[in-house]
């Protein structure tokens, strides 16, 4: 008797323990079909993402190339026939005034054509591509933008090169539009693993919080594509103050 | 000092930290950590004094209500509580005319084991609460986790004891003093620290 009430407890206590474990290994095995389920809902939203900023991308190149070789195509005829009539004896004003509306227009279209494409990023790579950037900034004469760079950004993919030149791209963009800089500064660093850019300014900026603040708000819609191209190629962005009250934006970019 | 004395005096002042650590929450389980300190104490003296009354079969009805408050109010579905409720009752009208039918001497042993198989269902109910209602990633961080496991562990070593402890092991006082010693004490000893483990856990939440 004695002997059974001892197995009597023994199985009484390995069946709690039995039970027990059961609901850690069930709550475990719970939660790492969640964590799968969690990304596989995070890669799907990442491609969708990308597909949305590839989309984005082949129609600007579509814009672009209508822009470069159809329209911008037209207007040079137009100028030529222009020429043509000058030298038929025409009212010679008229035809000069159409001629320089015709060349800034034509000016016009290949400027939005580059920007719509930067052919400079896909010739030369993103380090050109962005000086370019600072150099548009700084011939406007009103602004000082100035590029410094540690070591020469390597060339890498496509997608991930244009990822990095429209957010900057944007971020300038930004700065111009409501930080009123006179002086801007843009840093590229390269390291093995990671692709650092520092933007600073020493207008009026954003903070971390402030961006955060700012990409949950209705519109905001340039600041909603930084976010969206940033996660497309993994990376991460900092807004801060530094020391000498200078705005910086630092984007790092996994290799 | 043996390992038997040693045994009796932490499982009688094991509910002493689960009382400190939990003194702000004053919450039922806070009651229950108290009223085993207390009534652990109190037994502890009665056996030592020449007072024949047992205070075990007070602190088995007291326990019960408190432990059914605790695990009941963990059920969402106002039904399944109202059902328990009455379940719950019924067995305390039991347990208390059954016990006045007898001694006051003598403490209910039979009658608590039914009590402890109830725990037993309750820390069930607990544990499934815990797996349908995932709160915490680390299931060792939920209190609800700790205390069923702390009272399954609890009652399932117990219960056979009580259920046997009227008669079987009123035969075999060897057997008895083996039981309660290496059973009911380290697992009174377990399911105090335990309750401690949790109260600290339900403090770190708050």
């Amino acid at each position: 008797m004695s002997l059974l009430i001892i197995s009597a407890i023994a199985v009484m206590l390995l069946l709690s323990l039995g039970v027990i474990f059961f609901v850690m290994l069930y709550q475990r095995r719970i939660i790492a079909h969640q964590q799968e389920l969690k990304l596989i809902n995070q890669q799907k939203e990442l491609e969708l993402i990308q597909a949305s900023i590839q989309s984005e991308e082949i129609e600007r190149m579509r814009i672009a190339s209508e822009l470069h070789d159809d329209v911008a195509a037209t207007l040079a005829s137009a100028r030529l026939f222009l020429y043509k009539e000058k030298d038929a004896g025409y009212n010679e004003a008229i035809i000069n005034q159409s001629k320089e509306l015709l060349d800034e227009g034509i000016v016009k279209i290949r400027n939005i054509s580059h920007k719509l494409q930067p052919a400079i990023l896909q010739h030369l790579g993103l380090q050109q591509a962005l000086e370019s950037l600072t150099d548009v900034i700084n011939r406007s004469g009103q602004i000082t933008a100035s590029h410094t760079s540690i070591s020469a950004l390597p060339r890498i993919s496509d997608s991930t090169e244009l990822a990095i030149y429209r957010i900057a791209q944007e971020l300038l963009t930004n700065m111009l539009k409501h930080a009123h800089p006179t002086a801007i500064t843009l840093h590229t660093q390269a390291s093995q693993q990671h692709i650092h850019i520092v933007l600073a300014h020493n207008g009026t900026g954003l903070t971390q919080h402030t961006y955060e603040e700012q990409i949950y708000k209705k519109g905001a819609t340039g600041l909603k594509n930084i976010v969206n191209r940033i996660k497309s190629i993994k990376a991460s962005i900092r807004f801060f103050q530094d020391p000498d009250g200078r705005f910086k934006i630092e984007l790092t970019v996994p290799v | 000092m043996g390992l038997s004395t040693l045994l009796l005096y932490t499982s009688n002042l094991s509910a002493l930290w689960a009382v400190w650590v939990g003194r702000r929450q004053r919450s039922v389980l806070w009651l229950y950590a108290f009223c085993s300190l207390f009534f652990d104490v109190l037994s502890y003296i009665l056996k030592r004094t020449n007072i024949k009354w047992r205070s075990a079969n007070l602190f088995l009805l007291i326990e019960f209500i408190l432990v059914s408050l605790y695990f009941i109010n963990q059920i969402d579905r106002k039904n399944y509580r109202m059902t328990l409720y009455a379940i719950a009752g019924a067995m305390c009208m039991y347990f208390i005319i059954h016990t006045l039918s007898g001694t006051l001497y003598k403490v209910n042993f039979t009658d608590a084991s039914l009590l402890y198989g109830m725990y037993i269902f309750y820390s069930l109910v607990g544990l499934y609460k815990v797996i349908t209602e995932i709160e915490f990633v680390m299931v060792e961080r939920n209190p609800l986790f700790i205390i069923s496991v702390a009272f399954l562990l609890y009652a399932s070593g117990n219960f056979i004891i009580f259920l046997f402890e009227n008669n079987v092991l009123l035969m075999n006082k060897g057997l008895k003093a083996l039981l309660w010693l290496y059973i009911h004490n380290p697992l009174n000893i377990l399911k105090n620290f335990m309750l401690a483990y949790a109260f600290i856990l339900i403090n770190k939440g708050k």
